[in-house]
């Protein structure tokens, strides 16, 4: 019998046992029982445990049917360490109770001592027991609880916000077209072109809007269009690509440059607005 | 500031649509340049004009949302595309029935009910977005409180948390901020009631 290897000692002893390494001497009886047992549904606490042993036998919950259950409640924590799922942490917690209950039958088989004598301390497990009963009936209030809200789930009463916001209309995606696969391999191609081994020498980081807007006015008035690109790519380091950007926007806002796309992410070319 | 011939109601019920997620009671006050208690008023007026129409408002704390008929579930998701969320664990769901009645609550008081460690059933239910951190009790650790979320409401069609399933002994909470038209400053107060009036050892 299980509940032997707890009675036999102290309960803390038998904790000790149960959480490192289980003595051969109390396996064996374990691993016979659980041939015989009937497999129950898994309990995660003590409390569910406690309430499943007395509500099984239509008990009310008191001290009483908690001494009632000690027995059963032992067997099954023999149960759950037989099926060795159960981290030490959860198993303290129900070994705690074990200890609980274990005290409480023993006071139970114990005769009393008389009633009013005040100095044997023949309260205490009845304090611990109301306790224990307390916290029994308030973990049965939210366990019910936990009953109503599943069936609520089940019932399937999900209220939706609505999904898609006002703007999402006007912004949208961009206007992706269809690409066919030669023109991306033609898009790497010229990315790769483009790559040229880092400079030698570090340029002289001296690059300004002004100058740029100069040169840009002169190329314009040269040869009347310029391809976005090829300024970006003639450009020695990031920072002057940046100036010359810079340049370009400004030239945009001033109006003195127009630019027009031939497509999606076709050339973008520069040229002098029309008077 | 208001012209006498606007209607409070429409314009809450425009705004809530157009919102289209929860919108504090401080926010329809601003937007709309009126007082609270006529936010308040307006709300209790959409909300009985709502009623057996195909929307509903909830409400959680000091905000409120507008949201679909919970009878209509099962073809808005159909409509949308919308997949069933996943089952919800025993443990998860005993955790989530603590947090819904008690907020707000900390770990350390929702695992004194449940007799055991809740760590994880906590964390699966933040992921979901079920719960959320609503404030810190203020004792040594300054431990996390936690409340319910308008997600919490969506998932099992409460209008709010007084709509929580009756539970013989357990007390839904009350939420709804009473203060609102009192204070005039529209802020709800946190906590309903001193927390630490609920804090329960666990031992005897």
């Amino acid at each position: 019998m299980p509940a032997l290897v707890f009675s036999r000692g102290h309960a803390g002893l038998a904790c000790h046992d149960g959480v490192a390494a289980p003595a051969p001497m109390c396996r064996q009886p374990w691993v016979r029982r659980s041939t015989l047992t009937v497999r129950l549904p898994v309990f995660e606490g003590p409390l569910e445990l406690l309430l499943y042993l007395i509500e099984r036998r239509q008990l009310d919950i008191t001290a009483v049917s908690l001494v009632a259950i000690a027995d059963q409640y032992l067997e099954h924590l023999a149960e759950l360490r037989i099926r060795g799922a159960v981290d030490p942490g959860a198993i303290a917690d129900f070994l705690a109770v074990a200890a609980r209950l274990l005290q409480l039958k023993s006071r139970a088989l114990l005769p009393r001592s008389a009633p009013n004598d005040p100095s044997d301390g023949a309260d205490e497990p009845d304090v611990g027991a109301a306790d224990l009963v307390q916290r029994l009936q308030e973990y049965r209030l939210f366990r019910d609880a936990a009953v109503e809200l599943r069936r609520l789930l089940d019932a399937d009463r999900v209220c939706y916000v609505r999904v898609a916001a006002p703007d999402a209309g006007i912004i949208g995606p961009a206007p992706l077209e269809p690409v066919p696969p030669d023109s991306l391999a033609r898009a790497l191609r010229r990315v790769l072109e483009r790559l040229r081994p880092p400079a030698e020498e570090l340029p002289a980081m001296d690059f300004r809007v002004a100058d740029k807007i100069a040169l840009l006015q002169a190329e314009l008035m040269r040869s009347g269009r310029l391809a976005l690109t090829r300024l970006l790519v003639q450009c020695s380091c990031r920072l002057e690509a940046v100036v010359t950007f810079l340049a370009v926007l400004e030239l945009l806002k001033l109006g003195q440059v127009c630019a027009h796309q031939e497509g999606l992410f076709g050339e973008i070319w520069l040229s002098r607005p029309a008077t | 500031m208001a012209e006498p011939s606007r209607d409070l109601t429409v314009l809450v019920e425009s705004l809530l649509f157009a919102a289209g997620r929860p919108v504090s009671l401080e926010e329809l006050q601003t937007v709309l340049e009126a007082r609270p208690e006529e936010v308040q008023e307006a709300l209790d007026r959409l909300d009985a004009a709502l009623d057996g129409r195909g929307l509903q408002l909830q409400r959680y704390r000091d905000a409120v949302q507008l949201v679909t008929h919970p009878s209509a579930a099962p073809y808005v998701r159909r409509m949308l595309g919308l997949q069933v969320t996943g089952r919800l664990s025993t443990a998860a769901l005993e955790t989530l029935a603590v947090v819904a009645y008690r907020q707000p609550v900390t770990r350390a008081q929702i695992e004194a009910i449940r007799g055991v460690n809740s760590d994880h059933a906590l964390s699966v239910l933040h992921a979901r977005g079920l719960i959320q951190e609503v404030g810190r009790l203020e004792t040594p650790g300054r431990p996390v409180l936690y409340g319910t979320t308008f997600q919490f409401l969506q998932t099992f069609g409460l209008r709010s948390l007084e709509d929580l399933p009756r539970v013989e002994g357990l007390e839904p909470p009350s939420m709804r901020p009473s203060g609102c038209s009192d204070e005039g400053s529209g802020e709800a107060p946190l906590q309903p009631s001193p927390p630490q009036a609920r804090t329960r050892g666990r031992g005897g």
